[in-house]
C-alpha cells in the first residue's frame, strides 16, 4: 500500500518538476541514486540551437538540456556614441551596442559556432578572445575581422564557469577600456553534481574603468586619454557601462524572500573590484566564477579579466547599494549600483531604527555642562551631584564613615539644622565638630561653590528625602538668595 | 568697381591660373618605425620619391572607371574587389550623393594599384607612406611628440562620420593632406605588417628570421592601430574607411 | 495511519507546495531559444579562384607561365625564397608531409606550386638548383614573380611577407591548398597542424 502511494507521489513530483520531492524520494527509497555523469562529450545534435544573448542586467535563461548541442552565437560589434555620465558622452566600442557586451549562456560540451561580424560602420578591425575557449588566443586570431567583413570559429566548450570574454586587438588595453567586454556562462550541466542551485533572479554586473582626457563629469564628448591608462589612473569606474546604469529606476529588483544571483564580471583593464552589496551577505560564491563554493563572504575580489558568481537570499525590505569596496571609486568615479527589495519582512532580522535620543556624557571634573544638566529632572540631577561629588564620602547610601564623616541617612543634623546653613554648608564648606546621631565628628567638607543654585538645590533635596529623611526639599531660589546675602557680607 | 570686388576678382583669376600641386616631393629621410621588423630596422632610409598630395577623389576615380570599363563594379572580377565595391556610389558610373572631392573608399588593393597604374605611378610602400605621415604642420619627423600621437589616436576613436567631408584639410610639412584624419589608406605592402591577428603573441616559429617584431614604444597606440588595421585587410577588400593616394619614383633631373 | 502513509502525504503535500518553479516573470516573452533552427548565412563566402590574378611566373627553366600550371587538379601552393635558412625548408617537408598522408590516387593527383617572392636573387638556376637538392619530382613547380606580381598573389592567398632592410625576409609557414578551378578551399598557418589540409585533399 504505501509502495503503491509512494510511487504515485514520485510521479507526481516528476511531473511537476518538484526536484526536491525526487531528491528525497530516492533517498529515501533505500537504493543509492544511480550517479548520473553528465553528458559533456558527445557529438553535438544535428539540430542547431541559436543563441540567446541578452544584454546586461539580463540573464538569458537557464539551460536543461542535457546533451552537449550545436549552439550558433552572432555578435556584432559596432563602435557607438554613448551618455557614460549625465551630459558626458563617449565613443564605445562594444559587442552587441552595449556596454558590457551580450551575455552569453552555453552548457558544458557545448560545441559553440562563434560568428563575429564588424558593422560597415566601425572604424576599426576587432576580434575576440574568450576565456572559454581552450585554443590559441581564446579564438583571438581566427576572429580577427575588417569593418563590414564577419570571421567564425568553433570550439567546445570543456569547462564550465563564468568567463571573461574581451577584443584583443592592439592595442589591447585601448579597446578593452572603449568598452569591449562582456560575460560567457559554460553551464555546469543540470545532470551532474556542480549544478548551479535555485536562484528566483538572476541579474549581470559588469565593472569596467573610462580614462577621459577630461576630469571626473567634464562635459561633452570626452576622448580616450592613453597615458592615464598607462598610469593606471582612471576617469571613472563603473557599473555596466555608465554612471547610474543599475540606479533608481534602473536599479535590479527583488522581492523579500527571494534568492538573487548575480553574475559579475570585471573587464578592467587595470583594476581589480572588491564587489560588496550593502546591507547584504553572500550567502554563496563561486570565487572567481570557477567550481567552488565560499559561504558567508561580505566582499569578495573580482581580478582585471576576471568574474564570480554571488548568490544571496534577501530578507528585508529595502535599497541595498552594490559598490567596489575601494571606496573612493564608489564615491568619486560612479562604480555604484542599487538592488531595491520590496516585500514586508515579517521578520526579525533587522529592526531599523528603534531610538534616537541626545547623549549626555557626564562630565570628569568641576560643574557639568549646563547643557547636559538641564536636560534632567531635578531628581536625577540631585542623585547625579550627590552621586559625583558627596558619595566618596558620605557613601552610597548616606551612612558616612565611623570616625571621618557624618552619617546623612536619618540624620537628627539635618533636621534640625536651617535649610539656608545647609545650603551654606555646601558652598562654603564646613570646619569644625558637629554632632550627628549622637556622635561627634570633627572633620572637614570642601567647599563646592562651584555647583550651580540647580545642583545645590537638587542634591539637598535628594540628601532630605532618602535613607529616613522625610524633610522637604530645598529650591534652587533658596540657594540664590543665600548666596546673594554672602556676596553682600565682607 | 568697388575695390573689394576688384580684389575678389583677383584673387579669384590667380585660384584659376595656378591650380594647386598635385603632387608632393616627400624625402629622402629616415623613418623610425614603433615597431622595428629586426634589430636592423630601427632607422630605415627611405629614398625621396613624390606623393600625391591627397587622397584620390571620387571624381578623379570616375574618370578611371570611365576609361577602363573592367573596373566598373558590376564588371569587376570578385578576385580582385569583394561585394562592397564602390557601394558607395549611386550606380557604376554615377557617385550619386558621394560627394566628388570626398576621398574614393570601398576599393580594394587590387583597384588602388591599377589606378594608380593607370596615373603613371603606384601605391606608395609602407615606409614612404609612415615616412610622409610622421610629419606635422611644422616638423617634417613629429613621432616622438606624444601630443601629435594622441591626436592621432582620438580621431582613430572618433565614430566613422556618416558622409566623408572633402579632401583637402590638415597639411604636413611635406605639403601632403590628410595623411591622417580622413581615411585609412592602402600601401603596397599592406601585408607586410607583421602584427599577428592576437597582437599578444608574437610568435617566433611563425617567423623566419628568428626574432619577432614588437613595439619599440608601447605608447605608440596610433601606430598600433594602423599596423593592425592594415594587418586585419586582405587584398580584394573594400571598406568604407579605406581610400588611397598614389606615389610615383623620383623625377630624374 | 501507518508511518509510511504518513511519509508518502508528506512528500505529496512538499510536492504540491514547491511545484512548479517559478521564478521573477522575464521582462517580455520571448519563444523557446531551444526550438528554432538557426538561419543566419554562413560567414565566408566562396573564395574565388586566384588563376583569374593578372600575375605571371618564371618557372625553373626561364618559362614565362601561367599561375594556372596545375588547373584541373589540386593544388598545394605556398611561397618562399631560396636562400631561407629555417622556416622554408620547413615549409617543403611540411608540403610533403601533406602528399604522403594521402591515398595513392590522391597522391598522384596532387601538385605543388611553389613561388619566390625574391626575383632579384631566385633566377631560373637557382631555382633548379633547390628543386634537384630537395628532391622535388615533377609534380613539383617551382617558379618565382616579380616583386609587383609576387605582392599580389600573396595578397590574394593571404600570405604575409616582409622584405627587411637587409634583404631578409620576414614569412610564415602558410600553405594553401586550391581546388581544381584555383579557388582557396583550406589553409594552414603553422607546420604541424595540417588536418584542415590533407582533409581538402582527400
Amino acid at each position: 500500500m504505501s509502495a503503491k502511494l509512494f510511487v504515485i507521489c514520485s510521479v507526481l513530483a516528476a511531473a511537476a518538476g518538484c526536484e526536491g520531492v525526487n531528491e528525497l524520494a530516492s533517498a529515501t527509497q533505500g537504493a543509492a541514486p544511480h550517479a548520473v555523469e553528465p553528458d559533456v562529450t558527445s557529438p553535438p545534435d544535428r539540430r542547431t540551437i541559436e543563441a540567446e544573448l541578452t544584454d546586461a542586467p539580463r540573464v538569458p535563461r537557464e539551460i536543461y538540456r542535457d546533451k552537449p548541442a550545436h549552439v550558433v552565437v552572432n555578435l556584432e560589434v559596432t563602435e557607438v556614441e554613448r551618455e557614460i555620465a549625465p551630459g558626458v558622452r563617449y565613443v564605445m566600442w562594444t559587442f552587441g551596442g552595449q556596454v558590457p557586451g551580450k551575455f552569453i549562456r552555453v552548457r558544458q560540451g557545448d560545441v559553440v559556432e562563434l560568428r563575429l561580424q564588424n558593422h560597415p560602420s566601425s572604424k576599426l578591425p576587432h576580434n575576440i578572445d574568450l576565456h572559454a575557449v581552450t585554443g590559441t588566443g581564446g579564438g583571438a586570431e581566427g576572429t580577427f575581422t575588417a569593418p563590414g567583413k564577419q570571421t567564425q570559429i568553433t570550439f567546445r566548450a570543456l569547462n564550465p564557469g563564468l568567463y571573461v570574454y574581451h577584443c584583443a586587438t592592439a592595442p589591447v588595453p585601448m579597446h578593452v577600456a572603449n568598452g569591449m567586454y562582456g560575460l560567457i556562462l559554460v553551464e555546469p550541466p543540470r545532470q551532474g553534481p556542480n549544478k548551479l542551485g535555485w536562484a528566483d533572479v538572476e541579474y549581470y554586473v559588469m565593472q569596467g574603468e573610462l580614462y577621459t582626457s577630461g576630469a571626473y563629469h567634464a562635459q561633452g564628448l570626452q576622448a580616450f586619454d592613453l597615458q592615464k591608462g598607462i598610469d593606471e589612473k582612471p576617469t571613472y569606474v563603473l557599473f555596466n557601462g555608465a554612471e547610474g546604469a543599475l540606479v533608481g529606476p534602473k536599479a535590479l529588483r527583488a522581492k523579500v524572500g527571494q534568492t538573487v544571483r548575480i553574475y559579475v564580471g570585471n573587464g578592467g583593464p587595470n583594476l581589480i573590484s572588491s564587489f560588496h552589496v550593502i546591507g547584504e551577505i553572500f550567502d554563496r560564491v563561486y570565487t572567481e566564477g570557477g567550481t567552488r563554493v565560499q559561504e558567508n563572504v561580505q566582499t569578495t575580489l573580482i581580478p582585471a579579466g576576471g568574474a564570480a558568481i554571488v548568490e544571496f537570499k534577501v530578507d528585508v525590505p529595502g535599497t541595498y547599494a552594490l559598490v567596489d569596496h575601494s571606496l573612493f571609486r564608489a564615491f568619486n568615479k560612479g562604480a555604484v549600483g542599487q538592488l531595491i527589495v520590496e516585500g514586508t519582512s515579517g521578520n526579525d532580522v533587522y529592526s531599523g531604527q528603534q531610538a534616537e535620543l541626545a547623549y549626555t556624557p557626564a562630565a570628569r571634573t568641576g560643574a557639568a555642562s549646563g547643557a547636559a544638566l538641564a536636560a534632567q529632572t531635578p531628581g536625577e540631577l540631585g542623585k547625579a551631584t550627590f552621586g559625583r561629588m558627596c558619595a566618596g564620602c558620605h557613601q552610597s547610601e548616606g551612612q558616612g564613615m565611623p570616625g571621618a564623616f557624618p552619617p546623612l541617612a536619618k540624620s537628627d543634623y539635618l533636621a534640625s539644622t536651617p535649610k539656608d546653613t545647609l545650603i551654606g554648608h555646601l558652598v562654603n564648606g564646613l570646619q569644625g565638630p558637629i554632632v550627628v546621631n549622637g556622635t561627634t565628628y570633627d572633620s572637614v567638607m570642601p567647599p563646592m561653590g562651584f555647583l550651580t543654585d540647580d545642583e545645590v538645590a537638587s542634591v539637598l533635596t535628594f540628601v532630605r528625602s532618602s535613607w529616613g529623611n522625610t524633610l522637604d526639599g530645598v529650591k534652587p531660589a533658596d540657594v540664590a538668595a543665600v548666596r546673594a546675602r554672602m556676596a553682600v557680607q565682607p | 568697381m568697388s575695390r573689394a570686388l576688384i580684389a575678389v576678382l583677383a584673387m579669384t583669376s590667380v585660384a584659376v591660373a595656378a591650380p594647386a600641386r598635385e603632387r608632393v616631393s616627400v624625402g629622402p629621410g629616415v623613418y623610425r618605425p614603433a615597431f622595428p621588423a629586426s634589430p636592423s630596422e630601427r632607422e630605415v632610409d627611405v629614398a625621396a620619391f613624390e606623393l600625391d598630395r591627397r587622397p584620390v577623389t571620387n571624381a578623379a576615380y570616375l574618370e578611371f572607371v570611365r576609361a577602363r570599363p573592367e573596373w566598373r563594379r558590376d564588371r569587376v572580377k570578385p578576385v580582385i574587389a569583394d561585394a562592397t565595391y564602390l557601394a558607395h556610389w549611386a550606380g557604376p558610373e554615377v557617385l550619386g550623393a558621394a560627394r566628388p572631392n570626398a576621398p574614393v573608399v570601398q576599393v580594394s588593393w587590387f583597384a588602388a594599384r591599377a589606378y594608380c597604374a593607370w596615373r603613371g605611378g603606384r601605391l606608395p610602400v609602407e615606409k614612404e607612406w609612415e615616412l610622409a605621415a610622421a610629419a606635422d604642420e611644422r616638423r617634417r619627423d613629429a613621432s616622438a611628440d606624444p601630443a601629435f600621437q594622441a591626436r592621432i589616436l582620438a580621431w582613430y576613436a572618433e565614430l566613422a562620420p556618416a558622409v566623408l567631408p572633402d579632401v583637402g584639410r590638415s597639411t604636413n610639412r611635406w605639403g601632403a593632406q590628410d595623411l591622417h584624419g580622413l581615411v585609412w589608406e592602402w600601401v603596397e605592402d599592406f601585408n607586410a605588417a607583421l602584427v599577428a591577428a592576437d597582437t599578444r603573441n608574437q610568435d617566433a616559429v611563425q617567423f623566419c628570421g628568428g626574432a619577432a617584431a614588437s613595439a619599440k614604444d608601447a605608447g605608440a597606440y596610433a601606430t598600433f592601430m594602423r599596423f593592425a588595421f592594415r594587418s586585419a585587410l586582405e587584398a580584394r577588400f573594400t571598406t568604407a574607411m579605406l581610400g588611397f593616394r598614389c606615389a610615383y619614383d623620383a623625377r630624374t633631373p | 495511519m501507518r508511518p509510511s502513509h504518513i511519509l508518502s502525504f508528506v512528500l505529496l503535500a512538499a510536492c504540491a507546495a514547491g511545484a512548479p518553479p517559478d521564478r521573477a516573470p522575464a521582462p517580455e516573452a520571448r519563444p523557446r531559444a531551444e526550438a528554432r533552427q538557426s538561419e543566419t548565412a554562413p560567414s565566408t563566402e566562396r573564395a574565388p579562384s586566384i588563376y583569374e590574378l593578372p600575375v605571371g611566373l618564371r618557372d625553373a627553366d626561364g618559362r614565362e607561365i601561367g599561375l594556372d600550371v596545375a588547373r584541373g587538379g589540386p593544388v598545394l601552393i605556398a611561397m618562399f625564397y631560396a636562400s631561407c635558412p629555417v622556416a622554408c625548408p620547413v615549409l617543403i617537408d611540411e608540403m610533403k608531409h601533406v602528399v604522403t598522408e594521402l591515398e595513392p590516387d590522391a597522391q598522384a593527383k596532387v601538385r605543388m606550386l611553389l613561388v619566390s617572392f625574391d626575383p632579384a636573387r631566385d633566377t631560373p638556376a637557382v631555382l633548379r638548383t633547390l628543386a634537384r637538392e630537395r628532391g622535388l619530382d615533377d609534380r613539383w613547380t617551382v617558379a618565382v614573380a616579380s616583386d609587383a606580381d609576387a605582392r599580389a598573389l600573396s595578397a590574394a592567398l593571404g600570405i604575409k611577407y616582409r622584405k627587411l632592410e637587409n634583404g631578409e625576409f620576414y614569412h610564415g609557414a602558410t600553405i594553401v591548398v586550391l581546388d581544381p578551378e584555383g579557388r582557396p578551399i583550406a589553409r594552414t598557418d603553422r607546420p604541424g597542424q595540417r588536418e584542415a589540409v590533407v582533409a581538402a585533399l582527400r
